[in-house]
């Protein structure tokens, strides 16, 4: 289940900034994010799980140029969420082949079907949000700040992880 | 768009279990087993602690164990005062196995953190070597011990071969007087004497040289020793004999002599952990400690033998020890492996006679042979040896 859902995910997260460079007329970055999602999708398949990260933090800094180019920020905000998304899916295909084909797979997947969901509508208000105040920077620090953010929060993962 | 990553880390955080309080039980079906055969494990888990989601258990299985049914790692979701129970399968070759840790794979509700907590449980198997029920073994030491047994003792008393006739002595039943004798001096009378049965020292060599023990296909011929070596102490010590157990490898393992059901137990033990390795000290047999079996006693070494090897036991021989060689053999072994060409034969057969001058240098010798073809079950070898040793001209064969 969480396959399929990694998969809708991953689809609909590049479809909208596809749509938006390709709409805007920045065709060559729209081609480069069709190669991006091929890429991933090819990862996904190889099982190449050290890929997801990176392919993640391209998807989301794309996306976050594309506010500066005229692409609707809600619908951007919406792919880095679904990228995001498609990331956790990933990871969670992997985690859940570590069980046993007679484990509660099902259930457990509902379970954390039930946690996204929760952290959709809970981003998607806060996001919202954060349009709705409007607070303006200039392009290169706002690309800094995402690229920023993302590494620290890659770092952190990491760390956490390793931690003990 | 920062705002959904940190969320996301927040909540991950967030839903961390702070502690894990969870209690093992392994119960295994059997502690004691043959190679090969199953063994059901079940594990019981006992969650004292709160909810915990999404973990991953796993039983680590040290090598040389392989699954058969069931899986070690299963994911669950327990509740409070919960428990979960799972069973597999396992095989496990020849060793001892300590089964004494458990492992638990702790996660947030997303992933972000983990934690791995290894359990201590208690939990051990033993897989002793086949052990096969062979008939009456006879052996001819020189020396025997005190106590009464199967083995003849070159000395006149109780027992049930003609030994002798000597001068009647009060206390001797009428049965045993020699009448034939006694009527030939009118003054005189004779007794028949039979050969007393003792008990004797035999001493076991096993041979876990890494030159001598060749792999085949994934497959060693030491496992054949082992067998060899565990039905032939099970087989003395159920005669009555002391056997002691020498394995001789990369290092020297001693089990010292003894007698009876202890003793066997003793013996399977130590062969349960017996590895062949490579030693530059005991590569060759000359560094054989035969002063730790009793002079003139019987020594049985399980070798499949190299071409260094007759010197050596031709002087054991000399010192006065009977030697019995069990020689499971290597190039029957490895043939079984090999595709059947033009090339192979001959070199089967080149091999096969040097093999056969080197244990016919032992037969002249005066040592008895049996080269085990291990195709043949080990049983059905040892059949020869319930006959009583005469001086050997052949080498007893399985071929």
């Amino acid at each position: 289940m969480s396959k399929k859902y990694s998969l809708l995910c991953t689809l609909l997260g590049f479809s909208i900034p596809v749509f938006g460079y390709w709409s805007t007329g920045f065709k060559t970055i729209s081609g480069i994010l069709i190669a991006i999602f091929i890429f991933w999708m090819i990862a996904q398949w190889r099982g190449w799980s050290w890929l997801y990260p990176f392919v993640l933090l391209i998807g989301v800094a794309v996306n976050a140029a594309g506010t500066w180019m005229g692409i609707s920020p809600i619908l951007l905000i919406l792919s880095s969420i679904l990228l995001l998304l498609a990331w956790d899916f990933s990871n969670y295909t992997l985690f859940m082949q570590l069980g046993d084909s007679n484990d509660q797979i099902r259930d457990t997947e509902r379970f954390h079907l039930t946690n996204i969901t929760v952290y959709l509508v809970l981003s998607a208000c806060m996001s919202l949000l954060s349009i709705a105040i409007h607070l303006k920077t200039s392009f290169i620090i706002a690309v800094l700040l995402v690229i920023l953010s993302i590494a620290g929060i890659f770092q952190t993962t990491r760390w956490l992880q390793r931690s003990r | 768009m920062s705002i959904p990553f940190i969320l996301y880390l927040f909540l991950g955080l967030l839903s961390f279990p702070s502690e894990i309080k969870l209690e093992f039980q392994r119960t295994l079906s059997t502690e004691r087993t043959t190679p090969g055969s199953p063994v059901d494990i079940s594990v019981q888990v006992y969650n004292r602690g709160q909810r915990l989601d999404e973990l991953i258990i796993e039983d680590k299985l040290p090598s040389g164990i392989s699954l058969e049914n069931g899986a070690p790692r299963h994911l669950i979701n327990i509740k409070h005062g919960e428990i979960v129970t799972w069973k597999y399968t396992i095989k496990a070759d020849r060793g001892q196995y300590y089964l004494d840790t458990i492992q638990v794979q702790s996660r947030d509700k997303f992933g972000v953190k983990r934690n791995t907590q290894s359990f201590p449980t208690n939990g051990q198997l033993l897989v002793l070597p086949q052990m096969l029920k062979l008939k009456r073994l006879s052996i001819r030491p020189r020396k025997t011990r005190v106590y009464s047994g199967e083995i003849p003792s070159r000395s006149g008393g109780l027992g049930v071969e003609f030994y002798g006739v000597r001068e009647y002595r009060p206390g001797d039943t009428h049965n045993s007087i020699n009448w034939k004798a006694s009527a030939r001096y009118p003054s005189r009378m004779f007794s028949n004497e039979f050969e007393q049965e003792r008990v004797a020292d035999v001493g076991i060599i096993l041979d876990g040289r890494e030159r001598s023990n060749i792999i085949s296909n994934g497959e060693t011929i030491f496992e054949y020793s082992v067998i060899a070596a565990a039905s032939l102490s099970n087989a003395f010590l159920l005669q009555g004999d002391r056997v002691g157990l020498l394995h001789y490898g990369k290092y020297l393992q001693w089990t010292f002599p003894g007698y009876g059901k202890y003793q066997r137990e003793k013996i399977l033990r130590a062969l349960t952990s017996v590895v062949p390795g490579h030693s530059l000290v005991f590569s060759y047999l000359q560094y054989l400690p035969t002063q730790l079996f009793p002079p003139q006693s019987q020594i049985v070494l399980i070798s499949p033998l190299t071409k260094d090897d007759p010197e050596v036991l031709l002087q054991i021989r000399a010192r006065g020890y009977r030697v019995l060689v069990i020689s499971p053999n290597p190039i029957a072994f490895e043939c079984k492996n090999l595709p059947t060409n033009k090339n192979t034969l001959m070199a089967r057969r080149i091999l096969t006679i040097e093999r056969e001058l080197l244990l016919r240098q032992l037969v002249r010798g005066g040592i008895r042979v049996v080269n085990w073809d291990v195709s043949i079950p080990f049983d059905q070898i040892v059949g020869k040896l319930s006959q009583a040793p005469v001086i050997p001209r052949s080498v007893e064969t399985g071929i």
